[in-house]
């Protein structure tokens, strides 16, 4: 059975065409997340938590784009709105974050660069949008969409980090 | 702005690491008992979840429904009153939400 007709079934709320659909969309979601994040353990959190948003709304869902771009849709919202809730608090435990993912990458013999170490010091909405533009291809209006941001602030933020990690990676301004 | 051509080395490197990430060894998809299991659970609590909201928007409808014919019959004046607050209120939170339509860095 293909996407769509798992899809139309899920709809209808057969729970095995959920199923189906999250197995199938899991691997992509973390990985996004990860990159987004950069937190092993977030990562897995709001892959489930976009499960959980996208049974409640996969009536919304049109066919016109593809569905795993739109369960990255339902958690980059997710994930805006636990970055505005936690940005009274401290930044410290992102960091820790940081170190363990590194510390689990070295261990597999995986090479932490300094890009990513440059990317992790970003504040999370500014990589978010780096990462849609530039890693997933979004265009301004979709990053915009996803972040319930101005396309045009997408824009500066993302040129804003750009230029915060040449700075880290001691790229010159031309 | 710079162009962001300017920024394409930049934009190569930050891909190639990020393909790091993809390979990241711990990520392990769940089977699909987990899944089926994982939708049942979560069928189950959205239910609640929207018994629990109708069973407070209908106390909320009626405790409001019961508050507003008690000052009709008991206290009039309060009840223009109120009727001309929330009448511009209304108006102050639909002008200030046209108003605001880009929010900073």
């Amino acid at each position: 059975m293909n996407e769509k007709e798992w899809i139309k079934k899920a709809k209808q709320g057969n729970s095995h065409a959920f199923a189906s659909l999250f197995q199938e969309n899991y691997p992509f979601l973390v990985k996004y997340f990860m990159k987004t994040t950069m937190n092993p353990l977030l990562a897995e959190e709001l892959a489930q938590e976009t499960m959980t948003k996208c049974m409640e709304k996969i009536h919304l869902y049109n066919g016109k784009a593809k569905f795993s771009s739109w369960l990255i849709q339902i958690g980059a919202n997710l994930y805006m709105d636990q970055i505005r809730k936690q940005k009274r608090e401290e930044n410290y435990r992102n960091k820790e974050h940081l170190r363990l993912l590194k510390w689990q990458l070295n261990c597999n013999n995986e090479q932490w660069n300094d890009t990513l170490s440059a990317l992790g010091l970003l504040v999370d909405d500014i990589r978010m949008a780096i990462i849609l533009k530039h890693y997933y291809g979004y265009s301004y209006e979709e990053i915009g969409n996803m972040m319930r941001i101005a396309p045009g602030t997408v824009k500066s933020r993302i040129h804003y980090g750009l230029k915060i990690v040449r700075k880290e990676l001691g790229i010159n301004e031309g | 702005m710079k162009d962001d051509n300017e920024y394409d080395t930049t934009k190569i490197k930050i891909n190639q690491s990020l393909k790091l990430l993809d390979q990241y060894p711990l990520i392990e998809t769940p089977s699909s008992a987990w899944f089926e299991n994982f939708v049942q659970v979560e069928k189950k609590r959205l239910k609640k979840k929207l018994y629990f909201d109708i069973l407070l928007f209908l106390l909320l409808a009626l405790f409001l429904l019961i508050g507003l014919l008690f000052t009709m019959v008991e206290i009039p004046l309060l009840f223009v009153s109120l009727q001309v607050v929330v009448t511009i209120i209304l108006i102050i939170y639909t002008g200030i939400n046209m108003k605001k339509q880009v929010r900073d860095i």
